[in-house]
């Protein structure tokens, strides 16, 4: 995936120390300690953002730990083990509007 | 524990890399390449190199030296250099001797190379480095692995079809004669192949139960074996192995597994983990192949995933059982062959996103799926068969992806309809520059 120059440099202003990886064809965003939404325990964790369609939903949040007790999943990606929850966002967002979309998972 | 090395090389980077070694050159008696490699750990102290490109020299950059085989400048070791801090890949040096069997440094190459690779690691001091060396047949490595002050001689496993396995020092077990004196079809130094191989099974249920027994009757002696499950009653129609006491008592299914294999091969060296492969991944990486029977689409996309990054062919079986109106019950499976560097489940059209859309969407609504022993055992069978033809090559099966269809009414298995109108193309979903450890690229703002 090769995303607009605008939209990387807003991805890395929002988010610093953000990465880019390939796998199975798939480009994932892996942001580093993610401040989550109030009341979230732990409050930060890693985050790793699909930003295309995976497994019917259009893009995916994924954390490194579970946040919630709620229907959780789990993920192997990038030789990590990722938690995922249900939750679908709107089409035809920005990445970084992406990634905060899916924290509304949390609140 | 002392350092262990495996130097894993797809067949096609390993032919056209042979092939361009093999070239005349103007002035040089040989010639010189640089492999770039992807690392990686199997858990202990096991360092594996997994090759993804390479990197002829070019001709301008030897010179003319008629004491030596070959000899190459400054520029050449600049480039690669180069090579190594822009692509954070270790690099192998590589050349050609003649002759056939495991080949060995001439005084020469043992004075000058390892001068060579001290400058790649300074290039990369954080990844393996090492050199490489082809015979007519077979080939040597030895990998400088990050901090060591001297190198260790590699095992090396060609990833294709045929696997080559080249372990410098093992043999096949002497019980192995009469053991396995009716299976000698399979080739001259094939039992000593399948002794050498470590093959590791991911479900160890339905299908990988007959897969794990087959195997041990094979003569395969190294196993990692991962299962989360334990026997219960509803297993015990399939099972290979399991007992009812097994079923009253829980016991795990890497346990059953373990008892099978050891009744046939008792000194059969085994690694397991009740538990999701994703808790030890490393004990997966160590194997040369592996076998999925795997209940899920996602589950099999996650391990082909594993197997394609640490250039390991996957064997994939599974089955189902259909119903539709008043017709009787269908009962399909298949037997797919995911080769590095080859066509994938995706590219097979064995995985789609449509599937794996819909199975998300039933996650925890679909109940158990129909098993039966039967149709387990012709998968496993076909699998293992597969597997052995891999690792053997006693068919001469031309290079192919396989994709077997299973009709468990009519009772057939065939190749998949969808190999007629496969394109002939490299996988896109898994390039080669994938493998190893994931590198990520920061960006800025």
């Amino acid at each position: 995936m090769i995303l607009p120059d605008d939209q990387v440099r807003e991805l890395a202003r929002l988010f610093p120390g953000v990465q880019q990886a390939d796998e199975g064809g798939v480009t994932y965003f892996l942001i580093p300690v993610l401040s989550l939404p109030a009341g979230c325990t732990p409050d930060r964790v890693d985050a790793l953002l699909c930003p295309s369609a995976r497994d019917g939903y259009p893009s995916r949040l994924f954390l490194a730990e579970q946040v919630r007790s709620r229907s959780w999943g789990t993920a192997r990606i990038l030789e990590r083990n990722w938690y995922m929850v249900s939750w679908r966002i709107r089409e035809g967002l920005r990445v970084a509007q992406m990634v905060l979309a899916h924290l509304d998972a949390f609140k | 524990m002392s350092p262990e090395a495996v130097v894993r090389i797809p067949r096609p980077l390993y032919d056209r890399l042979a092939a361009d070694l093999r070239r005349p050159h103007r002035v040089a008696f040989e010639r010189v390449g640089f492999v770039s490699c992807a690392a990686a750990t199997a858990g202990g102290a096991t360092q594996l190199v997994l090759a993804c490109d390479y990197h002829p020299v070019d001709d301008a950059h030897y010179l003319d030296d008629p004491g030596s085989g070959a000899r190459i400048n400054a520029d050449a070791i600049r480039v690669a250099m180069q090579r190594v801090m822009d692509t954070k890949r270790g690099a192998f040096h590589v050349h050609l001797h003649g002759g056939r069997g495991l080949p060995s440094l001439s005084r020469m190459d043992q004075e000058e190379i390892p001068r060579l690779v001290n400058s790649l690691r300074v290039a990369g001091p954080t990844i393996p480095h090492g050199i490489l060396l082809l015979s007519g047949d077979s080939c040597a490595a030895w990998v400088w692995t990050p901090g060591s002050a001297s190198p260790v001689s590699a095992r090396v496993t060609i990833v294709g079809h045929r696997m080559h396995l080249i372990h410098p020092g093992v043999s096949a077990a002497p019980e192995a004669l009469d053991r396995f004196s009716r299976q000698s079809f399979l080739g001259q130094g094939a039992q000593s192949t399948i002794a050498q191989v470590r093959i590791g099974v991911v479900g160890l249920g339905g299908g990988g139960s007959h897969v794990v027994q087959q195997l041990a009757h094979l003569g395969v002696q190294r196993f990692a074996l991962l299962d989360a499950d334990v026997v219960d009653e509803s297993n015990l129609n399939r099972m290979v192995g399991a007992t009812a006491a097994d079923a009253r008592a829980k016991t795990p299914k890497t346990e059953v597994a373990k008892r099978v294999i050891t009744a046939i091969t008792p000194k059969a060296e085994l690694v397991t983990h009740m538990g999701r492969w994703h808790e030890r991944a490393e004990l997966l990486r160590g194997c040369d192949v592996i076998f999925g029977a795997l209940d899920t689409f996602a589950g099999r996309r996650e391990l082909e995933v594993a197997c394609r990054r640490h250039l390991i062919p996957y064997i994939d079986i599974g089955m189902d059982v259909h119903r539709v109106g008043s017709e009787p019950p269908r009962m399909a499976g298949q037997v797919t062959l995911s080769m590095p560097g080859g066509q994938c489940m995706f590219c097979l059209g064995f995985l789609t996103e449509e599937r794996l859309a819909q199975e998300a969407a039933e996650y925890g609504a679909a109940g158990p799926r129909p098993q039966v022993v039967w149709s387990n055992g012709v998968l496993a069978s076909t699998g293992v068969g597969m597997c052995i033809g891999l690792l053997t090559d006693w068919t001469r099966a031309p290079d192919r992806p396989v994709y077997l269809s299973y009709d468990g009414n009519a009772g057939t298995v065939t190749p998949h309809i969808r190999l007629k109108y496969l394109p002939v193309t490299d996988c896109p979903h898994h390039p080669l520059k994938e493998v190893g450890d994931p590198i990520a690229r920061a960006l800025s703002a």
